[in-house]
This record gives structure tokens, sequence and C-alpha cells, in this order.
């Protein structure tokens, strides 16, 4: 082969790689090298563009939460309940012997404490031994404290400055051998219940872990002895059912405020009658619903948590579906106290709204406590109605692009 | 088999096809886009001088006649530029395949073909930068704004040779092609969504050349061509807008001499009417056009033996008025050429090769080009 068909090859080899690059695009100078049309860019506040607004209760209640609060501050007065799961009255030995529980050397009483105001530093939790019948759903504030009496007290659990006795933030207390003893009268035999609260010198409050989620439950260890006081064996106990009792209970929704958050959590169904030109028509870039707080943000110390917005794929009511959480809008983190401005993003969510009619896709959406069941953070916020203080929407858009013809 | 070859290499050209357009200029973003230049590499070589002679260049439908065999051939045409104006300057790159085309002779005085050519080159891109206050914040922002696509000429033209010094043509022309437009905003600021929006449209028209080749001399030849087109009817696809523009009359006269074998030098001249689309222009929001004229001068010479042949080497210079007008000036374009080639399989296969250096300009606003030519042309 001769070097000229060579050098042909590899011209045309060059000529094909280089047709695979374009870059067509320089800075403009204008007017003179500018296009005639250009992007017209609006910010604007829209008002009464929220067609209903309200919030819903019961989404996630205490016993389903991952924690118990404890709480003894003015603004809330908070018990933790629990009922343990049935303590055997016998063991099979290691040689298949069946051993009959005979005494108690020991009660090891171990709690996790999750969240708690690290500037109270004489926090103590006292635990009570109540009846079964006291611990179940039904179970109030006002019904747990009528056994909050020295006859029930078993023994309370010093939370200083430095509470773990491990990496979990598990406390464990030592009980008098006669704590936790089961009813093996009653119907219920082997279970025992239990109510915890604390207190401090001065008003503090108190999360720990909770059977569900967690995996941090509250636990009981019977170290027993049969009568052949060689035979020894370990029994453990943890909730079947816990939960937490407070006082007030999270508010329902009112004429000027709907709540989020909270345990029972609550969600706050808003829904848009924005006119179909900025949804159908403009390009948002960015759409914020700028709310204001009916009152500080509630939450436990050290706690925060995060405002989402969904998109609604049918609108139910307090049962309406959300969109995937692919849609959705955010607002920043929220602490106790907060009283700040309210802006939660709803930019994706304007946007999926284009060119989809209201029939197929209502133009609503729920706001929820990112970290729902996990927090008792909650925030009111006024509605629609409220006059200055009510909801706007808050849209920068681009007007419909004319393109030139030709 | 003659039939089949001429399949063959009618496959093989129009499958080489790729879009249409010429090299990317700012200045396509004006008017109807860049005015194409559909040229051969052999004519791009001699700055367009040799164009109006050249068979393989769809500008005279008579130069059809000079292919004396089935012949296809393709030109791509690598482009590099730069843009600066108003303190602000960028970089232009693109590879286009500006001309394809296929003649054959089916009679000993009839010779007809079939090109692809560019029109209008519709692919530019404009970026900007600026800020603007937010929600009480300054935000900055870029704007791009883009189009790609063009208007491309299909030509199917014959050209018969009444006797051995004149030689007449007609070309009859579909004009057709896209555009694409797009506009993005990109924000700085994350809290702020990119904005992005496109339409196509279509373009349609026609167009009829007639043409003329004439040897005058043994050494003087002169070739001219007339054309006239129809509007060009572009339609948004999206909303099926459509607006009409009058495509100009065009007229070239060109003249060839060659004074000793090997040796040849030309020149020639072109006028388009667009003062015509004026009107239209500025009722769709543009600015006006004028009547344009173009003029090259070069030639080629048979410079370096290799083998039993020579091979040439081609030169010129051109000069031409861009019709749309920037800021209410027309917008020149000046270039110079170099060029080459390279015979292969006992001259079936030619490898032509051109180069050009120029600049476009108006007020303060300049760009520099460097554009290349590689055309290949197979005579099965």
């Amino acid at each position: 082969m001769s070097a000229w068909p060579k050098a042909l090859a590899a011209v045309l080899l060059a000529a094909a790689g280089w047709s695979c690059t374009e870059n067509v695009v320089a800075p403009g100078h204008c007017p003179e090298a500018c296009t005639a049309e250009s992007v017209q860019q609006v910010d604007t506040v829209l008002t009464g563009v929220i067609a209903s607004d309200t919030s819903y209760r019961g989404y996630v209640t205490p016993e389903e939460s991952s924690f118990l609060v404890m709480s003894n501050t003015p603004q809330l007065q908070a018990a933790a309940i629990m009922r343990f799961a049935p303590r055997p009255s016998f063991w099979v030995n290691s040689v298949g012997d069946t051993v009959q529980l005979n005494s108690i050397d020991s009660v090891l009483f171990t709690v996790h404490v999750l969240k708690r105001d690290t500037t109270v530093t004489t926090s103590r939790i006292i635990i009570y031994q109540v009846p079964l019948s006291a611990v179940d759903t039904n179970a109030t504030y006002a019904s747990i404290t009528s056994y909050l009496t020295p006859a029930n007290l078993v023994d309370s659990i010093v939370i200083d400055s430095v509470i773990e006795d491990s990496l979990d933030g598990s406390v464990r207390k030592l009980l008098p051998t006669s704590a936790f003893t089961p009813d093996t009268v009653s119907a219920d035999s082997g279970r025992v219940a239990a109510v915890l609260v604390v207190r401090a010198d001065t008003p503090t409050v108190m999360s720990i872990g909770a059977v569900d989620i967690s995996g941090l439950p509250t636990t009981i260890n019977w170290y027993a002895r049969g009568a052949d006081t060689t035979q020894i064996e370990t029994f453990t106990a943890t909730p079947e059912f816990d939960s937490f009792v407070q006082t007030p209970l999270p508010p329902a929704a009112s004429p000027t405020s709907m709540f989020v958050g909270g345990l029972p959590s609550s969600r706050a169904l808003i829904r848009f009658a924005i006119p179909s030109y900025f949804i159908d028509s403009t390009t948002i870039v960015r759409g914020t619903l700028v709310m204001t707080p009916t009152s500080p943000v509630v939450s436990l110390p050290v706690d925060t948590f995060t405002l989402e917005a969904h998109g609604v794929l049918r609108d139910y009511g307090p049962k309406s579906y959300p969109s995937s959480s692919a849609v959705f809008g955010t607002a920043g983190r929220f602490v106790a106290g907060d009283s700040g401005t309210v802006n939660l993003d709803l930019t994706q969510i304007l946007r999926s709204w284009r060119g989809v009619s209201v029939d197929s896709l209502p133009r609503s959406i729920i706001v929820i406590v990112v970290e729902e069941g996990t927090t008792l953070g909650s925030i009111a916020l006024a509605r629609s109605g409220t006059g200055a203080i009510a909801p706007v929407l808050h849209l920068t858009y681009i007007k419909p692009y004319v393109f030139g013809v030709p | 088999m003659r039939a089949r070859r001429a399949v063959l290499v009618l496959a093989l050209t129009l499958g080489a096809i790729a879009p249409l357009a010429a090299q990317d200029s700012e200045f396509s973003l004006h008017g109807l886009g860049l005015v194409g230049r559909p040229m051969s590499a052999r004519a791009a070589g001699s700055a367009g001088a040799l164009a109006l002679f050249d068979a393989a260049t769809p500008l005279n439908p008579a130069a059809l006649g000079r292919w004396q065999t089935m012949v296809g051939w393709v030109v791509g045409a690598p482009s590099h530029g730069s843009f600066g104006g108003g303190g602000q300057s960028g970089t232009l790159d693109a590879t286009r395949f500006p001309l394809i085309g296929f003649a054959t002779r089916p009679g000993e005085r009839l010779a007809i073909g079939l090109t692809i050519s560019d029109y209008l080159d519709r692919s530019w891109g404009v970026s900007q930068v600026d800020t603007t206050v937010l929600r009480g914040d300054s935000t900055e922002f870029t704007d791009v704004s883009k189009s790609l696509g063009g208007v491309s000429d299909l030509q199917a033209a014959g050209a018969y040779q009444v006797s051995s010094r004149l030689t007449l043509g007609l070309g009859l022309h579909v004009l057709t092609g896209s555009a694409r437009a797009t506009v993005q905003r990109e924000y700085t600021d994350t809290s702020y969504t990119n904005y992005g929006d496109s339409a196509l449209t279509d373009f349609s028209g026609a167009g009829l050349s007639l043409g003329a080749t004439m040897q005058i001399t043994r050494t003087l030849a002169m070739s001219g061509m007339l054309r006239v087109n129809s509007s060009l009817t572009a339609k948004k696809i999206s909303t099926g807008e459509r607006a009409a523009v009058h495509l100009p009359e065009e007229a070239g006269l060109g003249l060839l001499y060659q004074p000793a074998p090997g040796v040849t030098f030309a020149a020639s001249a072109q006028y388009a009417g667009w003062a015509r689309a004026s009107d239209d222009l500025v009722a769709a929001g543009q600015e006006g056009a004028r009547n344009v004229w173009s003029y090259s001068v070069g030639g080629e010479l048979a410079a370096f033996r290799r083998g039993s042949g020579r091979t040439p080497l081609r030169f010129g210079y051109r000069s031409r008025q861009l019709p749309f007008l920037v800021g209410g000036a027309l917008v020149g374009e000046h270039a110079f050429s170099l060029g080459t080639a390279l015979v292969f399989a006992s001259a079936r296969t030619t490898l032509d090769l051109g180069v050009e250096r120029g600049s476009r300009s108006v007020g303060s606003l300049a760009e520099h080009f460097t554009n290349g030519y590689v055309g290949l042309t197979i005579a099965p």
C-alpha cells in the first residue's frame, strides 16, 4: 500500500472525528449581536390563591412513635406508659429439666435516653409500677396521674451530665428485688406495667426509646433462682405496648390556624386556585408559599425538624394520596421557639401541574413534618382569611418566550 | 451495469448526508441567517473565482456539462472562528457537510445532476451573563440563545452542450430545512430552577436557475447565471404560525483565462437582490436587508509534479456583503484562500483540499474565521 492511500485514509478519519465537534455559542454584544427577543422574568406575590386550607390530626399516634416523651414544663405535661411482656414462672435448664422460679436475686431496669435538655443537670426519671388496667390506648394524662402515688413508687434514676452507661444512651438501675413482681392472680399473669415521669429542679423535658422503630425500648431484667439455688436464669421483658400521655393534647385546626407535626401528628392540606396563566403559560423558576406562624414552634430541646410539601395525587381530604417524594418542596429546619416566616419551596410541585388538568392532578399540597413520628416538633400556621398573615404565593416566573418567525 | 453504478454512486453520496450548513457565524442570528456559499473544495480553494465554471459547484447549472462521466462528490467543511466586540470574545467551532452531489451523462450532449447544498445557515448561539435583583438579593444568571439548522437547496439540474463553445443549463431548486431555536436561563443561585424553551421552524421555498458557459476564445471563457426564487415560507411547528419572506433574484458573471496549459486565472461577480426581503423582515421585527454584491479573483496552477500528473495549487481572494443589516449597516466579509488536489485510482477519485482565512465585521463587531474544505469526488 503506497503512502497516498494511507494519507487519504488518515485525512478522512480526522475529518470524521472533527465532525463530532460543535461550539456555536459566543458572548453576546447587545444590541448588535443579540436576538431581538429576550427572556422576560417577573417576580410577584400572589394573594388569595388558596381555595381552602386546613389540617388533620392522627397520622402517627404516640403509641406508634419511636420515642416516648416525659415532660413537666408549663407548656407540656407528659408521662411515658408501658406494659411489659409476661415474665415466665419457670424455665428449662441445660439438661432439659423444668425449674420453677423460686426467688429473684435482683431486678435491672434499663431506659434509653434519646433527647433531653442538657442544661438541666438535676433530672430524674421517676419509676412507678401501676396496674395493668391503667396502661392502654385509652389512658390520658389525667388518668395516669392518679396512679403516681408513693404506694406505686418503685425508684428513680438520676440523669446527670454524663448519663450514658453505654454508647447507645442506655441508663441502668438496679431495683429492689420486690420491684415489678408480676400479678400472678389475674388473667394477665406475668405482666407488669410502668409509668415514667421526669422531675428536676427546673421544668424539663426528655425522650426515651420506644419499642417501635427505635430498637431501644425500656427493658426489665429479672435475675431468678430456683429452689435448687444452683439453678439461675435471667428473664428479660420489653414492652408489648408503650406510649405517652400528655396535656394539653396537640391542638386541632382552628379557624385561624392549621397545624403540622406533633404527636398525634398533624398534616395540612392546602388547595390552590392559581390562575392557569401562571401554571400553564409561564415557566415558574421559583415558587414559594410564604406562611406565618401563629405561635412559636413547639419541639423537644435539641430537636429540629423540617417541613415538606407533597403534591396530591388524589384529593380525599384527610386521606388524600400524596405524590411520590420525587416531587416535593421543603422549608428550612425549625427548632423550639422559632417564630419567623416559613418559606416553603413549591417550585417543582407547581411545575408538575403544568399542562395537566385539575381533574387529573389536583392543585393541592399536603404539608408534613419530614421526621413525622420521630419528633414532637409542631408548628401552627396562619390560614387563609387571616388578613395580613394569610399565606401568599411568591412566584418568580418567565413569561412565554416568543420565538420569532422567521 | 451503468444504472447499477449510478445507483451505487447516488447511494454513496446521499448516504453521507448530514445536516447541511455552512460555517457557523454569530452574524447568522440576523435576518434569515448567514447566506450560504455552496462551493466545492476546488472552487473554495480559489475563493470562488472558479465557482461559475466548476461542475461540482451548484451555482451555474451549465457548468454540469463539464462532467464527462458519472460522478458523485461530497464536501466536508470544518471551521474555526473567533468572535469579539464590546469587550467580549469567544470561539466558534463546527464541522458541516455543505455540499453533496451526483451527476451523470445520459446523452452525449446532456449532463444531469442532483445536488444538496446549504442556502441559509441558521446555526448560532449567544451567551450573556447578567444580574438581576430578585427577592432583595442580586442574582446572577446566564442567558443562552441558540439556533441549530438551516435551509438547504436541493437542485435538479441539466446542462446541454449546444455547441463546442456554448453550454446552457437549467436548474430547479427546492428549498427545505428547519431550525430549532432554544433559549435557556441558568441561575447561579440554585434556589431558582433553570429555564429553557425551544421552537422548531420549518422552511420551504423554490427557485429556478439558468446558466451558460461560453468559450469565447481558446484562452478565454465566460460563464453566467440567473436565478429567481419564490418566497421562503417559515412555519413554526408548535403554533402553526407562518411568515413569508421574499427571496432575491440572483445573477452572476465569471471570466476564466487560461494563458497556458495548467495556468488558469478567474474572476467573478455576483449580485443578490435581497432588498426584496427587507419589508418582510421588518414586519417580523428584524432589521431590513439590502442588495449585495460579492467578488472573487483567483487561479489554479498545475504547480507540482506528482507521478505522471501535476498537483494543482489554487489561490484566491474574495469579498462579499452579507445582506442582513446589523445596526443599520451591512456586514463585510473578506477571505484569502489556498487549495490543492490529490488524484487517485487512475483519476477516478479526487481529494480536493482547501482552506480560507477571513473576517467579517461591522462597526465594533468582528469575527475571524478559518474554514477548511475537504472534497471527495468519485467517478466509478
